[in-house]
């Protein structure tokens, strides 16, 4: 164990910090679910309307999405790990959650912008 | 040439060795209920024995560095491999393998200095191993949005690699493991 070794614990944890408080200062309520398969923006819902819809994913897989009390979730998925149905309710802007197996990003946005991030491949 | 002959032997018990304990822990780290939601990310716990390849044969002083990163870079490989087609499938492969060569290629680099300690090191190469694992993530679905994820990795990463850089030093420091390894690489 030498002094570096720490400095670049606490370093890390710092950043950790930094990151973490600007993502809450900047935590704002979101009011639109933008749904992305493979890169491509493929609809967008309000979060303020209940809604079940279906997601066609990469590949035939399909998750169901829904939007009830102002949070979206994956409620069932047919991906072999299952881990988008597992991931929390999102509602605040810039949550997401991701399904890779079908390629499905569902990320929530304030509704001031418009801009596609998907990368251009 | 009998010598050289007995030694390689030895050699390739010991990375047996090494990989049959690089994949007890990833078992170990498939039954830990521990998710960052996005699937394959894992904390690195296998990354122990990365550490204790390189700073255990750094410490030997009979092994050229070259031959350190290697003999790491295949008890990786054959970890990654092995556990990928007995536990998961083949993304959790491709996370594994982005986030494993990226932080041995961080840890090897660093290990060549004097400066940073064993926890220094495991600090910096837990960081890069979630790097490479949410890189990978964000090609698989063309989405920058998955460094929404960046912050909480790095907590993690931080955390796991501090604890198991500690966890190797002290292993590596007991005169008994010491002794041991040696015994290896003579006669
Ligand atoms: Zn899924």
């Amino acid at each position: 164990m030498k002094k570096t070794d720490l400095i670049i614990f606490f370093s890390a944890l710092a950043l950790f910090g930094t990151l973490w408080l600007i993502l809450s200062l900047r935590h704002t309520a979101g009011s639109e679910v933008v749904v992305s398969v493979d890169g491509v923006e493929t609809a967008v819902y309000p979060l303020d309307t209940d809604l079940t819809v279906e997601i066609n994913g990469y590949d035939g897989g399909s998750n169901t999405l829904v939007i009830s009390d102002h949070q979206a979730k994956i409620t069932w998925a047919d991906c072999p790990d299952h881990s988008c149905v597992h991931q929390k309710a999102v509602s605040a802007d810039t949550e997401t959650i991701v399904c890779l197996p079908h390629r499905v990003v569902v990320t929530v946005r304030s509704g001031e912008e418009n801009g596609i991030d998907a990368l251009t491949r | 040439m009998h010598s050289q002959g007995r030694r390689g032997v030895r050699h390739l018990a010991l990375l047996a060795m090494f990989s049959a304990l690089a994949m007890i822990l990833s078992y170990v780290e498939i039954l830990l209920p521990f998710s960052f939601g996005i699937p394959g990310v894992k904390l690195g716990i296998p990354n122990l024995i990365t550490l204790l390849i390189l700073y255990l044969e750094k410490g030997t002083g009979k092994n050229a560095a070259l031959v350190r990163l290697t003999d790491a870079g295949i008890v990786l490989l054959i970890r990654i491999v092995v556990t990928g087609l007995l536990f998961t499938n083949v993304y959790a492969i491709l996370y594994s393998l982005a986030g494993g060569l990226l932080s041995l290629v961080c840890m090897f680099l660093i290990s060549l200095s004097d400066r940073i300690g064993i926890p220094g090191c495991s600090v910096l190469g837990g960081i890069t191993h979630n790097l490479g694992q949410l890189t990978v993530a964000m090609f698989v679905v063309s989405q920058l949005k998955i460094w929404y994820y960046f912050p909480i990795l790095l907590f993690f990463g931080t955390l796991t690699g501090f604890a198991l850089g500690i966890l190797a030093y002290m292993i590596i420091s007991r005169r008994g493991v010491r002794d041991y390894y040696d015994r290896f690489f003579e006669g």
